[in-house]
């Protein structure tokens, strides 16, 4: 070989012992970094486990009394939020998927506990039961997210008629009932001599003033219920109305305005349902930016006759918006008229 | 000449199911024009809900009992097919309207303040029976409602 040839051959040695120097030096690093990665991500989740202290379950002090086969649907699919037995497992207990769970919870507690369920006032009780009954019927509950890691907690038709028939059984029609008709006649011997009741500086805790016009206003539905046997005449003003006309419902517009005036009913056993006393004017109004945390919507309730506004703060707010939530594909609404493709 | 008129046939259908789908999806409202609520009621055998609409000559007629009747009273009748609330189990709404019927007192055939009856809308109401009922019997059963108390 001549020397060229082997001063060639040696420079070419260098040369790819150099490339492979630097490929290693290269790959070094990138391993570097990588581990330095690994420890500052395990040193976070080893801190964040620091930060929020998991669930706790204080004692359930008034449970809930039902039929059995309706506590074990409970217990199957509510308990775990719902009251102070809630059953974590090992990844319910690790940051960051705890503060999810621990977030849920005091929601869900806040909302209805089972196992404090007998502190509340019968009425409490079962209006309670029929939102849980709403909820599970619209798919909003079990939440999504907690029955996908959670399949026995999905409720089947038949778990769904068990609710159904028990939230019934707790709020049986009273036939002419004569407390409602004599409290009625009372008021409609008052209502003659006195017409209407100053309404001037009525207002919720929340801001929302009373609306004393709104028998001017277009009628857009009527309802009875059968949960808490009353009847409805349901107003709308004349943006609610453009809106419900145009389908622009979702959102309605600032300005919608929605009254309904709600009467307790005398229920008869031929079927017949009157309107017996006053139970309520309820009104909701629509003002983002008054608003921002019920999706624009303002709510106000006027007890009796004399019109007493219901909730001490404005916290009442949250409280009827969380079950407007079930009308959610309906802009919150729950009583605007049916299309004309849903009437049979 | 053939391609417009494919054109002009295809746009018309469109146009019709568009018109099919707006109707489909519309939400009808009774307009009561001037009349107000004097009260509302249900038969959840028959599953009918009703509202009784009535002007103010009307209102005042209904707080006073029906019992004396002037010159320009109009109540006018919605009745409808109870229908579920699709979005609240335990609650019954307004469906497909049956009938609009009216009660009035303007005058006719040169009397005044006698009461007329008309069906504006809809089908006569029948009884339990399916029987035609009375022009007078319904008049009666229309003003029999004790009117609502408005807060």
């Amino acid at each position: 070989m001549s020397i060229s040839r082997l001063i060639n051959y040696s420079e070419v040695q260098q040369q790819l012992t150099l490339v492979k120097n630097r490929q290693m030096n290269h790959a070094n690093r990138k391993m570097k970094r990588w581990a330095i990665a690994g420890v500052a991500l395990l040193l976070s989740l080893t801190g964040m486990q620091f930060v929020q202290q998991p669930v706790q379950n204080p004692p359930a002090s008034k449970p809930i009394k039902a039929p059995v086969e309706v506590t074990n649907i409970l217990r199957r699919a509510c308990y775990d939020c719902h009251s102070n037995e809630t059953r974590l497992s090992w990844h319910d207990r690790m940051a960051p998927v705890s503060w999810l769970v621990a977030t849920d919870v005091k929601t869900a507690r806040s909302r209805f506990n089972l196992s404090t369920w007998n502190t509340l006032s019968k009425a409490d009780q079962q209006g309670r039961l029929w939102e849980m009954v709403n909820m599970v019927i619209s798919g909003k509950m079990p939440l999504a997210t907690y029955a996908a890691v959670h399949p026995e907690s999905k409720l089947s038709a038949k778990d769904v008629a068990v609710l159904k028939n028990y939230a019934n059984s707790l709020t049986p029609a009273k036939y002419h009932d004569t407390a409602v008709v004599k409290e009625a006649d009372k008021e409609l011997l008052h209502f003659k001599q006195i017409p209407s009741l100053s309404t001037k500086n009525l207002v919720a805790a929340n801001g929302v003033k009373y609306i004393s016009d709104y028998q001017s206003w277009q009628v857009i539905s009527t309802t009875n219920r059968f949960d808490n046997h009353s009847i409805r005449v349901v107003y709308g003003n004349a943006v609610t109305v453009k809106a419900i006309k145009e389908n622009h419902i979702n959102p309605f517009p600032d300005g919608s305005t929605i009254v309904k005036v709600v009467w307790n009913s005398i229920d008869e056993k031929n079927g017949d349902v009157n309107p017996g006393s006053v139970n309520s004017v309820q009104i909701m109004t629509k003002d983002d930016k008054r608003f921002p945390d019920s999706k624009g919507w303002g709510f106000a309730k006027f007890n009796g006759i004399k019109l007493k506004p219901y909730g001490d703060t404005p916290l009442f707010n949250t409280t009827c918006f969380n079950c407007h939530k079930i009308a959610s594909e309906n802009g919150y609404v729950f009583n605007i008229p049916l299309q004309n493709k849903d009437l049979k | 000449m053939k391609n417009y008129m494919l054109i002009i046939i295809t746009l018309g259908i469109l146009g019709c199911n568009r018109q099919a789908t707006d109707k489909a999806q519309t939400r009808e409202m009774y307009d009561a024009g001037g009349e107000q609520v004097i009260t509302t009621f249900v038969n959840r055998k028959l599953q009918t809900i009703s509202i009784l609409y009535g002007n103010e000559a009307a209102k005042e007629c209904a707080i006073a009992g029906y019992t004396t009747h002037h010159h320009g009273e109009e109540f006018t009748l919605v009745v409808y097919k109870q229908a579920n609330n699709k979005y609240w189990y335990g609650s019954y709404i307004n469906g497909t309207p049956k009938s609009v019927e009216t009660v009035s007192t303007l005058p006719t055939e040169g009397k005044t303040d006698s009461l007329t009856y008309h069906l504006q809308q809809g089908q006569a109401p029948t009884d339990s029976l399916g029987r035609q009922i009375t022009t007078a019997d319904r008049i009666r059963y229309i003003l029999s409602h004790q009117p609502s108390v408005f807060p």
